[in-house]
């Protein structure tokens, strides 16, 4: 059976079809359609049945990432939303938690970006639940029945409802869902107490919201999708969640806030996968392209999580071309695997500021104009531009020689902008340029993972996206990573996420009592489970397949911030409390340095994912070849490594040529289609078995339970 | 120590790594804490000075009081602990505003000094805010709470307990006293043990002068902002409400003088010390005129000491802004937020466009209701609720005010409603924008918000601090005024009464409600000149009644525009 990921980018559709049996996988790519998104995804997959001969009998499933929310937000083109709140908070929404982003606190004329629903669109009803879960005023329904002809006759075609405490009580919630539905059934309806039964009332108010506003958009395009993919390839459609899990579509339909992120989380996915083929537990993913770098992290096998994230924050640039950051968007609360931005990509633009430093990015030129050397009108020197004069890309051979790249422009630019100014030589310029780009992103990595409590040191950095093969043994060596895993297919690895993942239902409830009852958390898990497992019934995951994991988050008394941990699968009794409670002290102190085993515990939320396991394909064994890499040699040249400015001559590899066992040493440049790998001086690469580039400071053996 | 020439690249890298190192730090010091002061409003600040106590960096999104009186206040330690008596493993901290300067007694600031080869070559620092209610009706500083001169909570690595029994013995929850300050030290560790790896990788001396360097750069692009200002004098004054004691409003004055790439702030004019705690000490005072500066010249470069070279602050002594010992100043943000409005306005004179109208003017409202839980079940839980729960922006040239944010030094988000409710015997009854208190202009400020806080304990106190119930947030270039706050007792009621600005403590019953109303903020520009299209939405909005469309605006409201 085949696996068909299909991962619309900005720029290019890429979609990967598995073959579930040999591990092997073909690629293919189509431009993007950013005005009709589906007719790319359409094409591509038209692309790769024909061209890949596939036989629609034998399709288990179509998974697809994009990031199509997301840009529904930012470009503010979703439906018409209103909002109903409890009456006196109808304004939390746009007053959210009041603090400046934390870039913006010196710019008086910092702005957030302008609410998803007008305050005409935001209605009030009588009614309230208290801190306990009780009720403190009914519900009027005649009075939801005149909001709901207001806002219809408004021309609103999505309602997000966010009652205070409806996560304990989501009664009343249900009861405006009922009469909506009931009056007028077309309304796009989200309850916060179904998306994110969570306490926070502003962060729940705005992911139900981003749903809401986002819904009606998105359901049009997933049946759109859809049908193509249960009509051409008789299969079912997927979504690729933030969570790193699979979503059918017609989840999605629903709450497709879930799939936001799925783009960079594919990538993560991916990279943990290879991790485990590799029996690597500890990964850094490292997502470098054009416009943005981003890192996750991959613990034990898994990715880690956060809790919470935003969208559509303001990029809006200052003089400096600063870019604002967390709370100039709107939060989203669910769990998502983490992702974060650790710079500004291969179009960072180097700068000399008014104080005479040298400095380099937040500000890209992107895809266009793009690095001067594009010859698209980009006249300030980018890190790309540098990688060129450095002699690391190759002119005639990017994207495959898809476009002729022009050094004499990247000359031109580091010089005036650049060089001249530092009193260097170009070239040293250049290098410099590298070598700010890279401490600034491996600054940024380093705290992705001591954040989290961890050592870099402990870790593989795995780079993909065109640019972070070209810099990853840099910056893992200002991080002392030992190992740089570099995937076969740098370019199109997010699309291999979107094949190589489970199905996943996240399921939480908040706790509200003071003391940890055993009986009443084992009534929650009980009721969670039961969802969970209808859930994956409704998937079709036969029972031997589904696995439960319960987890609780726990803090200390009057900390804020949570801490997750697993919960035995078992009947909850006080010696279960106690071991969860354990968990706890021990986590804490792994993650913050120290516990209080004194000091009292809360338990705040229960979880429970639902998980239907789609068996992981191993990927394809390439036929073996010797230690020598002269089969893949293309040439020599010139390149530059590094902040000294010397000149290096170069073994040039092609990728495509390389096989299993093949030792690289450096310095090599290896290039591909879609991206470039550099191997500096003293380091060298080994190729493995599933045909990724292993690059430490010796040979790569393969772990002997291979 | 020689001073090496430092090559750019290597300076750009030397200093994004020490901007690494404050986020390191503030990191681990939210992650650890306990209070939800520092955990949820980050109400802490962290950085890196030289030997000279100058600021070389500091936490993107940190407190700028915090920040900018860090100076003074590690001032005041090394005149009492000079480079030379500190030792490897030493922790110090110090609160004492007559020693250096500090904003106030709860700002409690904790340095370690990082040694090389037996030479301090930096410290690390974290400022946070010990959380223990106050109101601003003290009448000296020892009214105020613990006062820390420098002291050395270790010595070479050795802790001094007894010190630390005195600190928790004065706190009101010393377990979470104890929290923060272990949260505090592992900020301070955390960014010793970076510096170290930094000076290890360049040496000393290249790290030296690069952080240096790095001031001195900041400093030039500072200066190249405040040549292309217009030379000349500029001045204007504002006045806070009162003192909380008697009646009498209280003027702020300032010059600013701009000569080439120098700027002098000069207070002289502005009232006497009062007292009350609302004075500022010249740390203070200096810290609110560099913000002012900064957000003036250069908002968005990173901060550092260098940002302040160019600024000369003359504060007459005796004064609001330059406040002698022992005058108290716990509520001395109520004067800085007013010492900004002063600042603001009269920098408006020499670039309008970089200026915002007033925004509500007060670091609050704040608002402290405390005591013992009665209810059923929870009986006896002593309780602390501290909040502050923001309000509007002024408009600027080009947009309008916000409604709900912070303006001036501070930055504390509020607490959500949900989590108030689940851990005090309050209830929140609303928090809404208040029409028709932006006040109007081509761009319009933000409008007031409204804040009601119903008490279901019997035995609670309620403190508030507010300000402009008596002066409305100015507007610019013929922008109008803001409303003015107000704080009311039980609404709507007989037994309805205002809430005086700095009221001394109160008791509540259960059942009583708390009203806490911003001011708005003002506006700027003709409102004649407000697009037709902005007032319709406005009024659809609800955020602009029909009376006021047509007073302000002179907009006929189209029938049934509004549901407000």
């Amino acid at each position: 059976m085949k696996r068909v990921g299909v991962d619309i980018g900005g720029t290019f559709t890429d979609v990967v079809v598995l073959d579930e049996e040999s591990g092997e996988f073909q690629v293919t790519k189509v431009a993007s359609t950013p005005e009709r998104v589906a007719d790319a995804a359409i094409a591509g997959l038209r692309q790769a049945a024909d061209g890949f001969e596939i036989d629609r009998r034998n399709v288990r499933f179509v998974a697809h990432g994009s990031t199509i929310g997301t840009n529904t937000v930012i470009e503010r083109r979703g439906a018409t939303t209103a909002l109903i709140t409890t009456r006196g908070f109808r304004d939390v929404l746009e007053l959210g938690r009041v603090a400046r982003p934390a870039e913006s606190l010196y710019d008086v004329a910092h702005r957030k970006a302008k609410s998803l629903v007008p305050r005409r669109l935001r209605k009030e009803l009588t009614e309230r639940v208290g801190a306990d879960g009780e009720v403190l005023a009914e519900i009027d329904l005649r009075e939801v029945d005149r909001i709901a002809d207001a806002l219809t006759g408004a021309g609103v075609e999505s309602v997000a409802v966010c009652l205070l405490f409806s996560f304990l009580y989501p009664a009343h919630e249900r009861l405006v869902r009922s009469r909506l539905e009931e009056r007028y059934p077309e309304l796009f309806v989200t309850l916060s107490s179904t998306l994110s039964p969570l306490y926070g009332e502003y962060e729940r108010s705005s992911t139900c919201v981003v749903n809401a506003y986002i819904g009606p958009a998105f359901r049009r395009y997933l049946r759109v999708l859809g049908g193509h993919v249960t009509q051409r390839l008789e299969t079912r459609l997927y979504l690729m969640q933030s969570n790193g899990g699979l979503l059918t579509s017609g989840d999605a339909e629903e709450q497709p806030v879930r799939a936001l992120e799925s783009g960079p989380t594919a990538g993560v996915m991916a990279a943990a996968h290879i991790a485990r083929l590799m029996d690597v537990p500890n990964v850094i993913s490292f997502d470098m392209g054009g416009t943005t770098a981003k890192a996750g992290l991959i613990v034990d096998g898994e990715s880690v999580e956060t809790v919470e994230y935003e969208v559509g924050g303001l990029a809006a640039a200052g003089a400096s071309g600063h870019l604002h950051g967390r709370g100039s968007g709107f939060p989203i609360s669910l769990p998502s695997v983490e992702v974060t931005e650790v710079g500004s990509g291969g179009g960072s633009v180097a700068w000399i500021d008014a104080g005479g430093a040298f400095r380099v990015g937040p500000r890209s030129m992107g895809a266009r104009p793009g690095p001067a050397c594009y010859g698209l009108g980009g006249d300030e020197p980018t890190v790309t531009d540098a990688q060129l004069i450095l002699g690391v890309i190759n002119p005639d051979n990017f994207l495959g020689g898809g476009m002729r790249l022009q050094p004499e422009l990247s000359v031109r630019a580091i010089e005036t902008r650049v060089a001249r100014p530092l009193g260097l030589g170009p070239r040293q310029a250049a290098a410099g340029i590298v070598e700010v780009a890279n401490a600034t992103m491996a600054h940024a990595t380093r705290l992705v993972s001591i954040n989290k409590g961890h050592d870099p040191r402990e870790f593989a950095l795995l780079a993909f996206g065109g640019a972070g093969p070209m810099h990853a043994c840099d910056i893992a060596r200002e991080l002392e990573i030992p190992w740089v895993l570099v995937p076969r297919f740098p370019g199109l690895h997010s699309a291999l996420g979107l094949v190589v993942s489970d199905i996943v239902h996240d399921f939480i409830q908040a706790y509200s009592r003071r003391r940890m009852d055993a009986a009443r958390i084992g009534e929650i898990f009980e009721e969670l489970e039961a969802g969970a497992t209808r859930a994956l019934e409704a998937d079709q995951v036969p029972a031997d397949a589904r696995r439960l994991l319960r987890t609780a988050d726990l803090r200390y008394r009057s900390q804020t911030y949570t801490v997750n941990v697993a919960v035995p699968d078992r009947s909850i009794g006080d010696a279960t409390i106690d071991i969860v409670v354990d968990n706890f002290h021990r986590k804490h102190e792994a993650l913050y340095t120290f516990k209080s085993e004194d000091a009292a515990v809360e338990l705040v939320n229960l979880r429970l994912r639902g998980i239907g396991v789609l068996r992981r394909p191993d990927l394809g064994v390439g036929a073996k070849g010797g230690s020598s890499s002269e089969e893949a040699f293309t040439g020599r040249r010139a390149v530059c490594f590094g902040g000294t400015g010397e000149t290096v001559d170069c073994t040039i590899l092609d990728r495509a040529r390389l096989l299993p066992g093949n030792v690289v040493s450096g310095p090599s440049i290896v290039e591909q289609l879609d991206s470039t790998t550099v191997v500096p001086p003293g380091m060298v690469g080994t190729v493995d078995r599933f045909r990724n580039l292993v690059i430490g400071s010796e040979v790569w053996h393969e772990h002997a339970s291979h | 120590m020689s001073t090496p020439r430092i090559d750019p690249i290597t300076l750009e890298v030397i200093r994004n790594a020490l901007l690494t190192v404050t986020s390191e730090m503030k990191n681990v010091v939210v992650r650890t804490a306990v209070s939800p002061l520092w955990k949820d409003a980050g109400d802490v600040s962290c950085a890196i000075l030289t030997p000279r106590a100058e600021l070389v960096a500091q936490g993107v999104g940190d407190i700028p009081v915090h920040l900018a009186t860090m100076p003074f206040s590690l001032k005041g330690i090394l005149d009492h602990f000079p480079l030379e008596s500190l030792e490897e493993g030493d922790v110090l901290i110090q609160n004492d505003p007559y020693r250096g300067g500090n904003t106030h007694l709860p700002d409690v600031l904790m340095t370690i000094p990082l040694f090389v080869a037996g030479e301090v070559i930096a410290f690390s620092a974290v400022r946070g805010h010990w959380t223990d209610p106050y109101s601003a009706t003290s009448r000296e500083i020892f009214d105020e709470g613990l006062i820390i001169p420098p002291v050395k909570l270790y010595r070479r690595g050795q802790r001094n307990d007894d010190l630390m029994n005195v600190i928790l013995a004065n706190s009101r929850a010393p377990e979470e006293r104890m929290g923060d300050v272990r949260a505090q030290e592992a900020g301070c560790r955390i960014g010793a043990r970076r510096l170290h790896r930094i000076v290890e990788r360049y040496g000393a001396a290249i790290a030296s002068t690069a952080m240096e360097e790095i001031i001195d750069h900041s400093e030039r692009l500072t200066r190249a902002e405040i040549g292309k200002l217009p030379d000349g004098v500029y001045r204007f004054s504002d006045f806070l409400d009162d003192n909380g004691v008697d009646e009498r409003p209280l003027r702020i004055q300032v010059a600013v003088t701009v000569r080439d790439s120098d700027l002098t702030i000069d207070f002289s004019g502005t009232d006497e010390q009062t007292p009350a705690g609302i004075n500022n000490t010249y740390a203070a005072s200096a810290s609110a005129a560099f913000y002012v500066v900064k957000c003036v010249t250069d908002p968005w470069n990173a901060v550092n000491s260098g940002c302040y070279r160019p600024v000369t602050v003359v504060a007459p002594e005796g004064t609001l802004v330059n406040c002698r010992r022992p005058a108290p100043i716990a509520a001395y943000h109520e004067t800085q937020v007013r010492i900004c409005d002063a600042l603001f306005g009269a920098f408006a004179e020499a670039v309008p466009e970089r200026v915002p109208a007033a925004g509500y003017g007060s670091q609050g409202g704040l608002v402290v209701v405390s005591g013992t839980d009665t209810r059923v079940g929870r009986q006896g839980e002593r309780f602390v609720l501290y909040e502050v729960a923001g309000g509007p922006s002024g408009a600027t040239h080009d947009e309008d005010g916000l409604h709900g944010t912070r303006v001036g030094t501070g930055n504390a988000g509020n607490i959500p409603v949900e989590s108030i409710e689940l851990h005090f015997p309050v209830r929140i009854e609303g928090y809404e924008i208040v029409p028709d208190t932006g006040g109007p202009g081509r761009f319009h400020g933000g409008c007031a918000l409204r804040r009601t806080y119903r008490v279901l304990s019997d035995e609670a106190t309620v403190a508030t601090v507010y300000e402009r119930a008596k002066f409305e947030p100015y507007g610019l270039l013929g922008g109008q005024p803001g409303a003015l706050a107000s704080v009311r007792r039980n609404p709507g009621t007989v037994n309805e009464e205002a809430v005086t600005p700095k009221s001394p403590p109160f008791q509540v019953r259960e059942g009583e409600v708390i009203e806490v109303q911003t001011a708005g903020a003002g506006g700027y520009g003709e409102p004649a000149e407000r697009d037709l299209e902005r007032v319709l939405a406005d009024l659809d909005d609800g955020l602009l009644g029909e009376e006021r469309a047509f007073e302000a605006y002179g907009v006929e409201p189209k029938a049934g525009g509004s549901d407000a």
